[in-house]
């Protein structure tokens, strides 16, 4: 393989938007975790939606979503003078929306199960409920944020359908590592497909060694 | 004198516990079988459980008044806890779990009077310990630090001597009891152990399943 631009923009890519799906999803997973309502259980339905949608079929919603004819992509347009579908932005919003879902499940399911009586008991303290979050639930869901976040990481990487839909398949300009491989077999060039894949396989196998050590460490 | 006064219904689904007593400066023990509606009490006295009718107030300070509406959120309620099952933040040192109990003053003034409250207890040396690796009688030590570091009025404790040893059980009860008249604490102390209510009791508080059928001096 002799250019590795896609091993760059991927990279790049997903490291972004891994940083915007642990924003974000950790944030609502706080949320849905501590708000119990009917509206939480529907948002968070949507947001969750991408793990189970085809990443093809997620990928034509955020085109038609951020589209240059939508009201959003228009907004987009006008705040900074070019359209948000394939460009490398685009790219890491499909892989931010493709991330967000793994972020959520892992770090909602971490933060419900942080005792409430520890909880409760810095409340006694006089912990205000923005330091109860900051000083005892966050530090004690860390393992399960840390496991979505990672998972995330791989998730945004590994990212194919809803990239190629939003983002497209410019050579140079948009084309992933995951698209490159994809473009590589389509034309029979082996070698390139070969090597994207190692690379795309070690960083998965790095990503699952570094996730057990830290389970492990923190056991 | 300064009094507590609790005259509550408190519901969680399947159980509910009417309670029904008063209490001043000194150790009260509330004691009575296991299910009986201790620790429920304890739940509504800190806020993080709203009665179904009635009142708890301090003095004047009304903490909960059902017919007013009136609910104070644990945050404002002067108290200082010491649970069995919610003691220290492993994840801090026990000089951070006792700073973060102070309520006044900047991040150094905190860390100095979390310092001050942990030689009171004798713990002292402890402050830059790990706290998971600390004994039984070690983080009870801390845990009451932790407690009377953000100059409470009241003090809730639950079962805080069970996981202990005889000699650190004894040594534990004393210093409680030091606190509570150097402060002038008033303490609930919930317990199963009659040792417990012999040793620190200045007033009990006697339960069945589900309500306070006596109290005494």
């Amino acid at each position: 393989m002799n250019d590795w631009f896609p091993l760059w923009l991927s990279l790049r890519v997903s490291l972004i938007a891994t940083l915007a799906a642990g924003v974000v999803g950790v944030a609502l997973a706080y949320v849905f975790a501590k708000w119990r309502s009917r509206w939480a259980s529907l948002v968070e339905a949507i947001v969750t939606l991408p793990i189970v949608l085809p990443p093809t079929v997620l990928g034509y919603y955020l085109l038609t979503l951020l589209g240059s004819r939508s009201p959003l992509g228009q907004f987009w347009e006008s705040l900074f003078g070019t359209p948000l579908v394939f460009t490398q932005s685009g790219a890491v919003v499909a892989a931010t929306v493709s991330a967000l879902p793994f972020v959520i499940r892992a770090a909602r399911a971490a933060i419900s199960n942080v005792d409430a009586r520890v909880e409760e008991s810095a409340r006694v303290m006089g912990l205000a409920e923005w330091r109860v979050a900051r000083v005892v639930t966050l530090p004690l869901a860390a393992r399960g944020i840390g496991a979505g976040i990672a998972l995330g990481f791989a998730r945004a990487l590994g990212d194919f359908g809803a990239t190629v839909m939003v983002a497209g398949n410019i050579p140079g300009q948009t084309q992933t590592l995951p698209v490159a491989v994809y473009d590589a077999v389509q034309a029979g060039d082996d070698a390139t497909a070969r090597t994207g894949s190692l690379v795309l396989g070690a960083i998965a196998v790095v990503v699952l060694v570094l996730l057990t050590q830290v389970f492990a460490r923190r056991r | 004198m300064t009094s507590l006064v609790v005259n509550v219904r408190v519901e969680v689904p399947g159980f509910g516990v009417d309670a029904r007593f008063s209490a001043g400066p000194g150790v009260t023990v509330l004691v009575g079988p296991s299910g009986s509606g201790k620790s429920l009490t304890l739940a509504a006295v800190s806020g993080t459980l709203r009665p179904v009718r009635g009142v708890i107030r301090l003095d004047d300070s009304v903490y909960c008044d059902t017919d007013r509406k009136l609910h104070l959120r644990s945050q404002d309620r002067l108290l200082g806890m010491a649970y069995q099952h919610a003691a220290l933040l492993d994840h801090r040192s026990p000089l951070d779990n006792v700073a973060l109990a102070v309520r006044a003053g900047d991040a150094a003034a905190r860390r100095n009077a979390a310092m001050e409250t942990l030689q009171r207890v004798g713990a002292g040396s402890l402050a830059a310990a790990r706290t998971r690796s600390l004994s039984g009688g070690e983080r009870q030590r801390v845990a009451l630090a932790r407690a009377i570091a953000g100059n409470p009025r009241i003090l809730l404790l639950d079962e805080p001597f069970s996981s202990l040893d005889l000699v650190a059980r004894a040594e534990v009860r004393s210093l409680l009891r030091t606190l509570v008249a150097e402060r002038q604490l008033i303490a609930l102390v919930v317990t199963h152990d009659q040792a417990d209510v012999d040793a620190l009791a200045d007033r009990v508080v006697h339960y069945e399943p589900g309500r306070t059928v006596w109290e005494a001096e």
